[in-house]
């Protein structure tokens, strides 16, 4: 019983080895590494990035529905997105997805480094949460600006990050996301006692000796790390980092973050996995941000009853 | 154990009761009365805040507590502080804790992780507590009584117990003076005398200086060694003498309370 999820979790990285395009034979192998392991990578990292992150910021704003995507992160990628296709993009030849991959990242981190200056200023996290939030929807009443303004061919490039996708990254950004991974890891695991005592609120916090303004910025550095960095491959994906954290708690019946942080890698990956999956047994593959609001949104629903139900 | 004089409370301009002075002894049970907005929280957070500017080692270091340095007159937190740090070499600080009122009983912690957490500046960066806390936090659950509770999820618990897990938190990280905000708001008739009973034995047998602030005037006065009252013209006062508590005790009540007819 005690292993059931972690096979789960080895059943969908197996199955979602199997579907996508291209028939795999063992003259071409090059299917599997070049296609569908690099994918399957991707949705592991991504997954697992946007569940810590969320995990993070659910304790930290004490809001069961903080997610990446509210703290304005995605929106400044989308925004950095919509910059490069359409504003620099003139030229055919800068018109490739890495330019708009880094253009998202930097984005990213600009959202990111304005959260964080305010959160050093501003001690309140709901303070921290409206501007997030405001932000997103500056971020994306820009971007909207310059899609009514751009060519054909530039929003399609740009809706084509949108939708979100975890194939066609190549190693080098794997391994860029994985980095990025990691250091947003040990950030979170560095400041787990934190994490934990700020979900009693931040007077209790001050009053056990922690700094709330450092439990803060350390886990908002973490976040948009390992976000900035994922949303610029794969496009603004949601409901991962909502979703992941609230099975990792059911899962381990805890909420200290020593526990709640690797499960939620674990559930975040395996969200990640079975949206791909569902998004590559179509003889033409969906948009991975689709079949993850497919399949998260009735679990955050359910998890909604049942709490009204406690 | 704690002394305080000349202390004056309140926030921005506002001076909410000046000319505080008093003593707490080793076991002393006390109840901290006054109407809304006479400053009992802003009192018990401001002696908690004084503590925290002293680091509690200087008063292990040392192996004894004597008095906490008062500041005089002064209104911006930023002169309370540097009052304090200079005042460091004269006054040794015990080690004071505040409960405060409404810590939210989050979901998935058991008692013994919701006291880890508790311990944060007790615990190493992982949030491992030492076998020496370990230790202290058996004994403050034997005292209180809720060994059988350590491994219940406090969301389950009832009030009464929880704020007995919260008083467990304050003993283990070595109060030598507890503070409590409204420890009996939100409790029915039972907890509350329950956990009040509790104060007390807490005081007596661990000989931690107990002050809470409470609304229940009739059945804290059964329990406290004292009364210090705040009053809307922001005066404090104590009741005099201990074993006379009772009757002193009803007649500061009166100050703050004109309109109190019965007790």
């Amino acid at each position: 019983m005690r292993y059931l999820p972690a096979l789960g979790l080895l059943a969908l990285l197996l199955l979602d080895l199997l579907v996508g395009g291209g028939t795999v034979s063992m003259a071409t192998g090059a299917v599997l590494w070049k296609l569908r392991v690099p994918r399957v990578l991707t949705a592991v990292i991504a997954g697992g990035a946007l569940a810590a992150s969320g995990a993070q910021m659910q304790a930290v704003f004490r809001n069961p529905l903080a997610d990446p995507h509210i703290m304005g992160v995605s929106g400044g990628a989308g925004l950095g997105a919509a910059i490069a296709t359409m504003v620099l993009g003139t030229s055919a030849a800068l018109f490739t997805g890495v330019t708009v991959a880094v253009a998202a990242f930097l984005g990213a981190f600009l959202a990111a480094a304005l959260v964080v200056a305010v959160s050093a200023r501003f001690r309140s996290a709901t303070t921290l949460l409206v501007f997030g939030v405001m932000l997103g929807f500056i971020f994306s009443a820009l971007s909207s600006v310059l899609q009514y303004t751009a060519g054909e061919e530039s929003l399609k490039l740009f809706y084509s990050w949108m939708a979100g996708s975890f194939s066609g990254s190549r190693y080098f950004e794997i391994v860029l996301m994985a980095v990025a991974l990691v250091i947003g890891l040990i950030l979170a695991f560095c400041n787990g006692k934190g994490l934990d005592i700020i979900l009693f609120g931040e007077e209790y916090a001050t009053l056990s000796g922690a700094s709330t303004r450092r439990i803060l910025v350390l886990s908002m550095l973490s976040c948009c790390l390992m976000t900035g960095t994922v949303t610029a491959f794969c496009g603004p994906l949601g409901f991962v980092g909502i979703v992941a954290p609230h099975i990792a708690r059911r899962l381990t019946g805890s909420s200290t973050h020593r526990q709640v942080l690797p499960c939620s890698l674990a559930t975040g990956a395996g969200l990640a996995l079975a949206a791909d999956i569902l998004a590559n047994i179509w003889p033409i593959p969906l948009p991975v941000g689709s079949t993850l609001a497919l399949i998260g949104i009735p679990l955050i629903l359910i998890l909604l009853l049942r709490q009204r139900h406690a | 154990m704690l002394k305080v004089e000349h202390m004056t409370i309140g926030y921005g301009n506002r001076i909410l009761a000046k000319d505080i002075s008093f003593e707490l002894a080793k076991g002393e049970c006390v109840l901290l009365a006054g109407p809304n907005g006479t400053g009992k929280t802003t009192l018990l957070k401001k002696l908690a805040k004084m503590a925290s500017k002293i680091p509690s080692s200087v008063s292990d270091l040392l192996g004894m507590t004597k008095e906490c340095p008062s500041e005089p007159r002064s209104l911006s937190h930023s002169e309370q502080s540097s009052r304090c740090h200079s005042e460091r070499s004269e006054g040794i600080c015990p080690q004071i804790i505040l409960i405060p009122t409404n810590i939210p009983k989050v979901k998935g912690f058991t008692v013994e992780a919701f006291i880890h957490t508790g311990c944060y500046k007790e615990s190493d960066w992982r949030g491992k507590v030492s076998k020496e806390t370990e230790r202290r936090m058996e004994e403050a659950l034997e005292v209180l009584g809720i060994q059988e509770l350590r491994k219940r999820d406090i969301s389950t618990l009832s009030a009464g117990e929880f704020q007995k897990a919260c008083l467990a938190t304050g003993l283990t990280r070595k109060a030598e003076v507890l503070l409590l905000d409204e420890p009996t708001a939100h409790l029915d008739v039972e907890n509350r005398i329950d956990v009040l009973r509790t104060l007390r034995e807490v005081a007596r047998k661990t000989g931690t200086a107990i002050l809470f602030s409470s609304h229940d005037l009739h059945d804290a006065l059964q329990v406290v060694d004292r009364i210090f009252v705040l009053t809307r013209d922001g005066r404090f006062l104590t009741s005099v003498i201990p074993s006379e508590a009772k009757e002193s005790g009803i007649d500061v009540l009166k100050v703050a309370f004109p309109n109190l007819t019965t007790l």
